[in-house]
């Protein structure tokens, strides 16, 4: 199959995605600025849950003089009376803690699963994306940030309970929903429940996090979740501190959580120009994947693009991501991607063991081509990932 | 910064009888005004505000409502400034005071008006047709969008903070006021809100049309702030008046200190120096005003308050 008849066949995979998105009223929120729009959101039905998305939050300590520490994250906000935390979606009312945020999703899509990414988590299948205002770090370079760096207020919202969630992501046919677009971590107490639902309905949930987060809430939540991917900033806290706000150590500790716990694990690493993409540092960080988290934990190095306070970067030269994909590969990590470079070889899955390609893809286009049960159909290798219920 | 000393007036009120009724806008008019001409040299107010505005100027009073009604900027005070004002013939229409949203204005007792009608407007950065800047500004450790209230319907402003201990900071003050005009103060908040207070307020549009800080002294929170704890709260009766942002806020920070003294607290910062910020906000990069005593002249005076005579018509 040459390449034309490969975006061929694979463009009506991503047609009956978008179709589903129109056909569900699925729409992307933007930041309510002067002028701005949203489409509409749907009505609060009668199991919208709490008035205004605000909830009891889980996982904080009440202080004295109505003082609360939150033990969310390794942030532990120490938060007073009418003050808000650093994710700026949860609040202290008279020393009792609250999400503002809880059933009140301002994004809401149908996504191929491999824009999450997942490459190794049921390709082909569809991802019902949701995502709260608000995110507990602040990325210098966030893609998202008219969401993940405002104030739930600011954001126009749908109310969409945890049974309503669940339902609709069946209705669309989605394999699972995902929590994404700007940091779960900060919804959690909606998050939990809506995998809870999603579950009884027969849905499958994944996440899509920055890992900032503490051992206790994470390690409660893995027990809803299906498969976690972490955007892993860099390698090194001075980044994490400078560039995200955030700091490495929890980050890893919450990887090797993950994998603990059995969950299925895919690693991105976004590679910025002159920050992130030293050698020694991409050697550092494959050494440690190999090493505690296993060499066949998938890792996508994609291509960063100028945006939110980091305008002044040039986009990630393609020769830089091929580098460090062959620095991966002699370092033995199995599954070394390359993203947002759409149609480069390095999109595709190869057995590890026959080189064969397995499944090939060109941005969200994607085929199956020797993958068979999980294993390699060239020669029956076991592919890991979780592959049940594919489109082959 | 003009000249090389900064000037900071503490009016203190001395009412003939009673106490200070710090929700008469006639009770606190001849105090702000008494803080004007002292501070400006002026012999009488109608000069003294015409140093800093002209009446085609819109003037923004920016105001201080998170600790709700019972620690926010006096309503009365805005009203004072706003009946002052007319002096020198701005027209109320051309006055806003303002907050993050109309909901904390109204819990605090202020006239919420956004209509353009013949009074002073009074609405939140959340009100229809205000809201926040498309842009980000980005200055320093600083990316936000700022208030459209500052940005475009402001030609000039008057910062009007109230005298707080602040938990994570150490003062609340004119500086930090700032942080009601941005999306995401909650990102600031870390390294006791340094350098990022200084930064907000180094952006340009800040510094020229913030031309006035006039500080509610009335009530002070010493301990527990920024919100409010009525077991640690001072009636000061004071104003602090200054065009420079960083030497009212550092005579604050002393005020701050000496009351919690006088209750056995430690001072707000372990070593008795300035909050960090302060110090950031004066450093040689921003420049935003001075912070050392022997910079500032400050000038404390006694106004006599006479109690308005019952019935007397009010003029807000």
């Amino acid at each position: 199959m040459d390449r034309r008849e490969f975006l061929k066949t694979t463009t009506a995979v991503a047609g009956a995605c978008a179709a589903a998105d129109l056909a569900r009223g699925a729409f992307p929120c933007r930041l309510l600025k002067t002028g701005a729009a949203c489409l509409a959101a749907p009505s609060p039905s009668p199991d919208s849950g709490p008035a205004g998305g605000v909830l009891e939050a889980r996982y904080y300590e009440r202080l004295p003089d109505k003082e609360i520490r939150c033990d969310l994250c390794p942030r532990e906000c120490r938060v007073g009376d009418q003050e808000r935390g650093y994710c700026g979606v949860r609040e202290n009312r008279g020393g009792t803690y609250y999400t503002l945020v809880y059933g009140q999703p301002c994004a809401v899509h149908v996504d191929p699963i491999e824009k999450k990414p997942f490459f190794h988590f049921h390709p082909t299948s569809k991802a019902f994306s949701i995502a709260t205002a608000g995110c507990n770090m602040n990325c210098k370079y966030c893609q998202n940030w008219d969401i993940s760096q405002v104030r739930p207020e600011q954001v126009r919202s749908q109310t969409l309970s945890p049974r309503e969630c669940a339902e609709r992501a069946r209705e669309a046919g989605c394999l699972c929903i995902s929590y994404t677009y700007s940091e779960p971590v900060v919804f959690l107490e909606y998050m939990y429940d809506t995998a809870g639902q999603a579950r009884r309905a027969g849905v499958k949930n994944t996440m899509v996090s920055a890992g900032f987060v503490k051992e206790k809430p994470l390690a409660d939540l893995l027990e809803r979740l299906d498969a976690v991917k972490i955007d892993l900033k860099a390698f090194s806290d001075s980044f994490y501190q400078e560039i995200c706000r955030g700091r490495l150590d929890p980050v890893l500790r919450s990887l090797a959580l993950i994998r603990r716990k059995g969950v299925w694990l895919e690693i991105v690493y976004l590679v910025l120009p002159a920050l992130n993409d030293g050698e020694k540092e991409i050697r550092a960080l494959c050494r440690w994947v190999r090493s505690e988290l296993g060499a066949e934990v998938p890792v996508h190095f994609t291509r960063f693009f100028p945006t939110y306070l980091l305008k002044n970067l040039p986009p990630t030269p393609v020769d830089t991501l091929e580098r460090i994909h062959a620095i991966a590969k002699a370092e033995g990590l199995l599954f070394p991607y390359l993203g947002n470079v759409p149609g480069h070889p390095a999109e595709s899955t190869y057995c590890p063991g026959c080189g064969a390609r397995l499944i090939q893809r060109s941005g969200f286009n994607v085929r199956i081509d020797g993958l068979k049960s999980g294993r390699c159909s060239g020669c029956g290798r076991e592919i890991p990932g979780v592959w049940d219920n594919m489109q082959a | 910064m003009k000249s090389s000393r900064s000037r900071v007036v503490w009016v203190q009120a001395k009412p003939v009888s009673g106490s200070l009724d710090a929700g008469s806008p006639e009770e606190l008019r001849p105090l702000l005004e008494a803080g004007l001409l002292e501070l400006t040299g002026c012999q009488d107010v109608a000069s003294a505000w015409s140093r800093y505005f002209t009446s085609s100027d819109t003037i923004a009073l920016k105001v201080n409502c998170l600790g709700g009604p019972s620690m926010c900027t006096h309503p009365a005070l805005a009203k004072a400034v706003a009946q002052s004002l007319r002096s020198i013939r701005v027209p109320p229409q051309q006055i806003i005071v303002w907050d993050r949203s109309t909901r904390e204005l109204d819990r605090c007792g202020f006239d919420v008006n956004p209509r353009r009608n013949d009074q002073v407007r009074c609405f939140g950065t959340d009100q229809r047709g205000a809201g926040y800047e498309e842009e980000l500004t980005v200055q320093g450790s600083v990316g936000s969008l700022y208030s459209t209230i500052l940005t475009r319907q402001a030609t000039a402003a008057i910062n009007m903070p109230i005298l707080k201990d602040h938990g994570l900071c150490g003062l609340t003050g004119a500086l930090k006021n700032i942080f009601g005009a941005l999306h995401n103060p909650n990102k600031y908040h870390e390294n006791r809100c340094n350098p990022y207070i200084a930064d907000a307020n180094a952006v340009p549009f800040v510094r020229e049309k913030n031309r006035l800080v006039i500080f509610d002294a009335l009530r002070v929170q010493y301990k527990g702030g920024p919100s409010f704890h009525s077991q640690w709260v001072e009636n000061l009766g004071s104003l602090l008046l200054a065009e420079d942002p960083v030497a009212v806020d550092s005579v604050a920070a002393r005020i701050l200190d000496k009351i919690r003294g006088q209750k056995g607290l430690p001072p707000i910062e372990p070593d008795g120096a300035l909050p960090a910020y302060i110090r950031t906000a004066a450093d040689s990069d921003r420049k935003l005003g001075r912070c050392r005593p022997e910079e500032i002249d400050l000038v404390e005076k006694v106004v006599t308050v006479q109690r308005p005579v019952q019935g007397e018509p009010g003029t807000g």
